[in-house]
């Protein structure tokens, strides 16, 4: 009843002429983000889900992961591959990412320093970071320009993205997800929309997000769907020291590489103005 | 489609692109929209760096330059490219056409990521010569000094007319290919190999 009542007001609501989002509570007193195109209910699952997993110390889950590429010669192709991730709040993340090609990446926080390893070119970059997970996951996606495709998940930040950058969204039909009953959610924002499907029973862990990129030549997608997800990992302290392997080489990540080149060119003009 | 395996096996086509805004899987608009971006000198990335972006005013008459330079060194693979480019144009205007048609539905909201399609649309022009799929040269020849900072892809490195001498000074290795030296360098989750000074006393 509550899905069928749902999908009325949702697809009502996004009959409706446009209008600025107004809040609303959830029965639990939740204050939610709502408006003539925001279901609050599907809203307030969503920020369930975010709200537990940023308050879950601890846990462990594998992100099945697909991606768009677009080509040159305006050929969409697939990428993906499975990701093994563990997070010890709040300050230790682990990542194993195993491509389907076989290339495998490893991306370690250990609270000071961020490692990311390449098995397959044999190389790994180092840098430090002292702060919490949120802050590892921006400083590795925005300053260092690295991918890291469950960085959203696992930064406790989210949910402030939703609250902000949501004007339209709502419920679109139960799922079975891998076996798991599912809410599935649409929502939409100026530069991209996603579907989220949310287990509709026992601990509200997202089974499935899926992004499109609209704004974007041929709007890629990210697809990924989430499984063996464990609140009480056994976690071994050692799994957070990276240890490169015998022979692997140290690189640095671009960015901290292209700044040291203008830090040394800049050192030549000085010395050059100098003489 | 014969299942053979062969030089398919480890390794896969390096030539395709697997790198995009939907790898990284963010919601954030600063992680894939790049115009966003902090302004930090260590946010400045790719936006700021115009070695890297070989799309544009100075840095597009630069990359036609190479260009040339390697069609004269390189009559014999330029000939090749030559050949191949008339169906590619074709599909590249179909591709045109269609996107022209999606992009007319945007409003005025994505003009700032238009841009940036365009950025990207540069960006595949200059690599319009090595189509996925096919045997294709890097249009550097090896003996072009390029400005420092600027990344090639391990398959664009590997394409260079020449046999890298490789030196390591600490825990850092130098490749000398021609008048370039590079270092291995992490740009958007793979590895490229970036344009530095030489290492002290080379």
């Amino acid at each position: 009843m509550r899905q069928v009542l749902a999908m009325l007001i949702f697809t009502a609501a996004f009959s409706l002429a446009p209008g600025l989002p107004a809040p609303a509570q959830t029965e639990e007193g939740v204050e939610v983000k709502s408006g003539p195109k925001i279901d609050p209910e599907s809203f307030a699952d969503l920020l369930e889900s975010l709200d537990f997993l940023s308050k879950a110390e601890r846990f462990s889950f594998t992100a099945d992961v697909q991606y768009d590429v677009l080509q040159g010669n305006g050929q969409k192709l697939e990428f993906g591959g499975a990701h093994k991730v563990t997070v010890v709040r709040p300050d230790k993340l682990y990542a194993e990412v195993e491509s389907r090609d076989g290339t495998k990446k490893v991306f370690v926080f250990d609270g000071k320093d961020i490692y990311y390893a390449d098995l397959a070119e044999n190389v790994y970059a180092s840098v430090p970071r002292p702060g919490d997970i949120n802050q590892a996951v921006d400083y590795f996606t925005e300053d260092l320009d690295m991918p890291l495709p469950i960085g959203q998940l696992v930064s406790s930040d989210a949910a402030e993205f939703v609250k902000k950058e949501i004007y339209a969204g709502g419920f679109v039909e139960q799922d079975s997800i891998d076996g798991v009953l599912s809410e599935h959610l649409a929502f939409r924002t100026q530069n991209l929309d996603f579907q989220v499907w949310v287990a509709s029973e026992g601990d509200p862990v997202q089974t499935r997000l899926v992004i499109d990129y609209k704004t974007y030549p041929a709007s890629p997608q990210y697809r990924a769907s989430f499984r063996d997800w464990n609140f009480k990992p056994e976690v071994e302290d050692s799994l957070f020291v990276f240890k490169p392997a015998d022979g692997m080489r140290k690189i640095e990540f671009a960015p901290v590489l292209r700044s040291g080149i203008k830090a040394g060119e800049k050192e030549e003009e000085k010395k050059n103005d100098a003489q | 489609m014969s299942g053979g395996g062969g030089h398919r096996a480890g390794g896969g086509n390096r030539n395709i692109s697997r790198s995009g805004p939907a790898r990284s899987g963010s919601m954030r608009s600063s992680d894939f929209g790049r115009g966003s971006r902090s302004s930090g000198q260590m946010g400045q990335g790719r936006r700021q760096s115009g070695a890297t972006r070989p799309a544009g005013g100075a840095d597009r008459q630069q990359a036609r330059q190479k260009a040339q330079d390697f069609k004269a060194n390189n009559p014999d693979a330029a000939q090749k490219i030559q050949d191949n480019r008339g169906d590619r144009q074709d599909d590249r205007q179909d591709w045109r056409d269609q996107n022209r048609e999606d992009w007319q539905q945007y409003g005025r909201n994505a003009r700032n990521d238009r841009q940036e399609y365009y950025d990207h649309h540069d960006h595949y022009e200059y690599h319009d010569d090595w189509e996925w799929g096919e045997n294709v040269e890097y249009p550097y020849a090896a003996a072009t000094a390029i400005a420092l900072g600027t990344a090639l892809t391990v398959s664009a490195f590997n394409s260079l007319t020449c046999t890298p001498t490789v030196v390591t000074v600490g825990a850092v290795s130098y490749y000398q290919c021609g008048p370039n030296w590079y270092n291995q360098a992490y740009q958007n989750g793979d590895v490229v190999y970036m344009s530095v000074a030489a290492p002290p006393g080379y």
